[in-house]
């Protein structure tokens, strides 16, 4: 572990995390900065030289560099859940509240779906005024409001809403699929493992707002928006929108779920498919998407024969613009910042440690956001990663005086990362979904190399699919591709002990 | 563990120095901060009485879901309001109820 701080240092920092969600109420965010102080002074005298000095690089500096670390992530995750007077929070309850809200649509909608039997979208909120008892109070804090609306709002319209605030559920409820077959949708069952709330709150919504568009008014346009922003939701939608206008519902729906991150208008059955058949990864824009993407771009660049540091430079501008494209989606977010801390160390032309950039990725990650760490997906995607990175060489070499080059390429290589990203990932999924899929060793073998493909197509549809002729033979060729995966994703979950529900 | 040479330290200490002070920062500006009122100025509910639904009339005042029916039912035989002052054809609409709808009410196709 001696070349490897960033990875030590991150794991320390986790622990701190940790620690400050079981402190007692009793310890203050006070008494915690006093004690990162010391820590820190201590610290820093092990370290100077000087008469004062005692014996630098001693075992007393390093556990007091440690304990620097662990108290600063207790410290950064109690500020994170300190919340100011005026913050939203404060103004509402358990109980929906009919009153009047201002504020300002933050997204392209995130989701569109019926509710109750009508169209509503969904886009987070950032309010700016409550009215309670009579008056108009200043507030803060990021909302997720609810329209029943055919209509499109758009990032930057201020709206003043008439509708029905509340904390989101503190219940743990989970949907669970399967349960109620007659009407062909999950049913909501009580699972110890899913608090809606805390999953709202770790991203920092924190009301659900519901309201129907003869109570929403517009105030403005553009308020306080910003026009790079703007642009990319712009492009987004129109993305959206050609999508939609060419290519077959199920297909698009697919299409706007792995390049928009936005699933919510994929029938249920087909994501249950992906569920039991454990490739549900692939529905979420997550690390495989984004390593096949920059392995596209950067294939692209090397045939073109850009200069090393300038496209690698360009793939990383790239990311940043891709995350924000898709609503900077936490699942995204982390993989970029993963993709960049890799293609970050590759610029800098050192030997880079693995272990390594992903102790920066996941340092940056958690210092953006400590709740972050309480996330499944970010709980899963880091030991997935972890796990291939560990297992696959060793898998691989006992198979060191295996001679047939194809055969270990298109078959070991990808069973060997399979297995160990199952490996590491099914507690989990068991503890948080109650399912177990042996299934997804195989099915993912099979259904990923699909996935590359259907990005590729994907992509190509994106930068082709308004020329006249092609543009309509890419969208068929993508309905082919997401057909093909669906029926593979479908006989996987169908098959008899390929999954389980405890 | 965690053999680093003293210039990696400091980088490491500095670092968590400046992020103690900005999160101290941003602590004490959440425990400072006040409540405050806002005047703000509320749109008027304005309902198209050619279009709404029955839920978007129930709102303005005096009008209960019987009332808000029947001036849907109105609305569909008659072929729409063609004056604001349509509205007084429908029954339990006098002149009193209706100047306090006048400036709440709009008409269009």
């Amino acid at each position: 572990m001696n070349k490897r701080p960033l990875a030590v240092i991150a794991l320390f920092f986790i622990l701190g995390i940790v620690l400050a969600r079981y402190l007692p109420e009793s310890v203050k965010f006070v008494h915690v900065l006093v004690g990162t102080s010391i820590f820190i002074l201590f610290a820093f005298l092990f370290t100077t030289p000087g008469p004062g000095s005692i014996r630098p690089g001693s075992g007393g500096g390093k556990v007091l560099l440690i304990l620097s670390v662990i108290s600063f992530a207790v410290l950064l995750y109690l500020n994170a859940n300190t919340f100011p007077k005026n913050h939203i929070t404060n103004f509402i309850g358990e109980e929906k509240i009919k009153t009047g809200i201002v504020g300002t649509i933050k997204s392209p909608a995130l989701a569109r779906r019926p509710y109750y039997g009508k169209i509503a979208s969904t886009y987070l909120f950032d309010t700016e005024a409550i009215k309670r008892d009579g008056e108009w109070w200043k507030v803060k804090g990021v909302a997720q409001i609810r329209i029943q609306t055919e209509k499109d709002y758009k990032y930057g319209d201020r709206l003043f809403v008439r509708g029905a605030i509340r904390k989101p559920a503190n219940g743990v409820i989970a949907r669970r699929p399967g349960l109620n077959l007659a009407y062909g949708h999950s049913v909501r069952a009580k699972s110890k493992t899913f608090n809606y709330r805390e999953y709202l709150e770790r991203q920092n919504i924190f009301a659900l707002i519901n309201t129907k568009e003869y109570d929403v008014t517009i105030l403005s346009h553009n308020y306080k928006s910003n026009s790079i922003l703007k642009y990319i939701y712009a492009i987004r939608e129109r993305i959206k929108d050609r999508i939609i206008g060419t290519i077959p519902l199920e297909t698009g729906a697919f299409l706007r779920a792995i390049l928009l991150g936005d699933r919510s208008e994929l029938p249920r059955h087909i994501q249950d498919s992906f569920k039991k058949s454990g490739t549900m990864h692939i529905l979420a824009i997550s690390g495989l998407h984004i390593a096949i993407i920059v392995l596209v771009i950067l294939y692209l660049f090397r045939i073109i024969g850009v200069k090393r540091e300038i496209y690698y430079t360009l793939t990383i501008i790239f990311l940043i613009f891709f995350a924000l494209f898709t609503l900077s989606r936490p699942s995204v977010v982390r993989a970029s910042i993963m993709a960049c801390a890799f293609l970050v160390g590759m610029l800098l032309g050192r030997k880079v440690d693995v272990y390594n950039s992903l102790g920066f990725a996941a340092l940056f990650i958690l210092i953006k956001n400590p709740k972050d760490l309480f996330n499944v997906g970010f709980q899963l995607s880091f030991l997935a990663v972890v796990s291939i990175l560990f297992f696959v060489p060793r898998l691989m070499k006992l198979l060191e005086d295996y001679k047939n080059y194809y055969v270990k390429k298109f078959l070991y290589i990808p069973l060997a990362v399979s297995v160990s990203a199952w490996v590491a990932t099914f507690p989990l999924v068991l503890y948080y979904f109650k399912i177990i899929t042996p299934v997804a060793i195989i099915a993912n073998l099979f259904i990923i190399p699909m996935l590359f493909a259907m990005l590729i197509a994907s992509m190509a549809f994106l930068a082709l699919g308004w020329l006249p002729v092609l543009g309509p033979f890419l969208g068929q060729v993508n309905h082919l591709i997401a057909q093909a995966i669906f029926s593979l994703a479908g006989f996987f979950a169908s098959l008899k002990f390929g999954h389980f529900y405890i | 563990m965690l053999d680093l040479s003293r210039q990696e330290r400091f980088l490491i200490l500095a670092f968590l120095i400046f992020g103690t002070l900005c999160i101290s920062f941003s602590h004490r500006q959440k425990a400072i901060s006040e409540l405050e009122t806002v005047d703000f100025e509320e749109p008027r509910y304005v309902v198209n009485i050619n279009t709404a639904i029955i839920d978007e009339l129930e709102r303005l005042p005096g009008i209960g879901p019987v009332m808000a029916r029947q001036i849907i039912s109105h609305r569909d035989t008659s072929g729409g309001f063609k004056t604001k002052e349509g509205l007084k054809d429908v029954k339990g609409i006098g002149e009193k109820k209706f100047e306090k709808l006048r400036d709440l009410i709009i008409i269009s196709e």
